[in-house]
């Protein structure tokens, strides 16, 4: 199968007081159509700055990135508005990811605006993909602090669904919720990659979420990645000292 | 209880903000409301005490008292307006472009807003203005030299607080431009904080002017200005006080009306700041 996500030698360094820290170091792997890729580990592993730089949120400072057989990176003006029309991001806290002074409604509909629909097409579009995430068209006009997390969450894969595009980037996407809204989420993500053939890259440091969900699993430890391989493989037969603490820690 | 709360500040919002439009109104149809001519000179008539003729009595040059405390209200309130949006859109789109964009040109234009601010402000306001020269124009200039850095700062500091928020980030992977981003998200967010530190400054401004005028600096006579009113009066304030009272007692009902309408307008946009500060 082609690969819709190619990422070759990714390396971010902080500095902190001048002390350099490397958040991503040299990592590589790709994502084929259709396919959900997870990346876990713990807190400080360099799982959202990987996600921040895929959606080029922050700049790397070596390796590259081909999205859709494409380098991306760098990308300014036009191109990086293309760019977006092919990823996209869903955030960890629904709520921090709606502007405030703005409703659901036109926060789902921003994108489409962007991309030159009139308000009456947008308007359209915004009430199915509501209905594509299991909401009701009322809560277009409800503001992000007047749903519950799971609600917004759903607003925001919605939101995230609106220019079709063909990779989806969850970072956290369930960490903030709980169990049974998690759940819902998690068979909403499953239907819809199944429905549009869409692929997606599910950070979390849950396993069992992502066994449930994905297709392969990244192990990321000190950032870089120590293990790769499926769900099962990887939680029944771990090779790194860290994947089984990881596992242990999840499966107590 | 929580609502009672609410609902009393909402209502006070509304007292107050019928008051101030009130002041805004007289003052802005001040030519209309005067009884007297405020520039026309009584010499028989000068240094009245006030009677049921000239209610707030006459200054030395015989003019309405009352009417020049009208008169002057236009001249002191539009200046302070005029001066605190001016100081609220510079300050804050210069403060703005900082936060958002960082680098060499906001070390250069914070460390020049530093300066303004370590500057004692009255005394750099008295040098501009008597560079320039009087008038009420210059007044402001002088004002708004020293006032626009603390706009920028708060700008610049809510500013740098939203644009790491993640709907910002989601704003950019919509596919929004940078312009779109401040004016559609981070303005809106950050309006609040800034409106209110802009209606307290209100009534500070209001005394600076009239601080500058009274010094000889702000409004030239025969202009009608609270400041050099008060200034003009100052030397009879045993013989004929009420010349220096009434002026005195407008800045300060004004400045009061201001504050208290800041106060309100600060308890409705931002419930949270008021339990701090309480």
């Amino acid at each position: 199968m082609e690969a819709i996500l190619e990422v070759k030698n990714l390396t971010k360094v902080f500095y902190k007081n001048k002390v350099p820290f490397t958040a991503v170091d040299q990592i590589s792997f790709c994502i084929k159509k259709g396919e959900c890729v997870a990346i876990v580990g713990e807190s400080g592993s360099g799982k959202t700055t990987t996600a921040k730089i895929l959606t080029q949120l922050i700049r790397p400072d070596a390796g590259n990135v081909f999205l859709d057989g494409t380098e991306y990176i760098h990308a300014k003006g036009k191109l990086r508005k293309e760019f977006y029309t092919k990823i996209q991001m869903v955030f960890q806290m629904p709520q921090d990811s709606f502007d405030p002074r703005h409703s659901l409604g036109d926060g789902i509909m921003e994108s489409i605006r962007n991309y030159g629909m009139t308000k009456k097409e947008a308007q359209k579009r915004m009430i199915e993909l509501l209905q594509m995430v299991e909401l009701a068209p009322e809560y277009a006009k409800r503001y992000p602090h007047q749903v519950s997390g799971g609600q917004c969450q759903r607003a925001a894969i919605a939101r995230a669904l609106a220019i079709s595009p063909k990779l989806i980037v969850c970072d956290e996407a369930t960490s903030a919720l709980d169990v049974t809204v998690q759940a819902q989420i998690v068979t909403l993500l499953k239907k819809l990659k199944q429905e549009m053939g869409l692929s997606l890259l599910f950070i979390s440091h849950d396993l069992g979420v992502v066994q449930n969900l994905c297709d392969r699993v990244l192990v990321m430890y000190q950032g870089k990645i120590v293990e790769e391989g499926t769900p099962n493989c990887i939680i029944q037969n771990p090779k790194e000292n860290y994947t089984k603490k990881l596992i242990e820690s999840v499966f107590l | 209880m929580q609502k009672q709360v609410r609902d009393y500040t909402k209502l006070k919002l509304i007292v107050l903000s019928i008051f101030v439009l009130g002041l805004l109104v007289v003052a802005g149809l001040a030519s209309y409301l005067v009884p007297y001519d405020p520039y026309v000179q009584d010499l028989s008539n000068a240094l009245q005490p006030p009677d049921r003729i000239h209610i707030l009595g006459t200054d030395r040059y015989g003019r309405d008292m009352l009417s020049r405390v009208i008169m002057g209200a236009q001249t002191t309130i539009y200046s302070a307006l005029l001066l605190v949006v001016v100081i609220t859109v510079i300050g804050s789109m210069v403060g703005m472009v900082c936060g958002y964009y960082g680098g060499i040109l906001d070390s250069v234009i914070m460390r020049i807003s530093d300066i303004f601010l370590a500057f004692p402000g009255m005394v750099f306001a008295i040098a501009v203005a008597g560079v320039t020269g009087g008038g009420i124009m210059n007044a402001i200039i002088a004002l708004a030299c020293i006032s626009w850095p603390k706009f920028a700062r708060l700008s610049r500091s809510q500013v740098i607080m939203t644009k790491n928020m993640d709907y910002i980030a989601a704003a950019k992977l919509a596919g929004s431009n940078t312009g779109i981003i401040i004016v559609r998200h981070i303005l809106p967010n950050i309006a609040g904080p800034i409106l209110i530190t802009a209606v307290l400054d209100i009534g500070t401004m209001i005394m600076e002017i009239a601080g500058l005028s009274f010094l000889g600096l702000g409004a030239a006579p025969p202009v009608a200005e609270w400041g050099s009113m008060m200034s003009n009066g100052r030397s009879m304030i045993q013989t004929a006080p009420w010349v220096i009272l009434a002026p005195g007692a407008a800045i300060f009902i004004t400045v009061v009306l201001f504050n208290l309408l800041g106060d309100t307008v600060r308890d409705v946009l931002d419930p949270k700041q008021k339990k701090v500060n309480e």
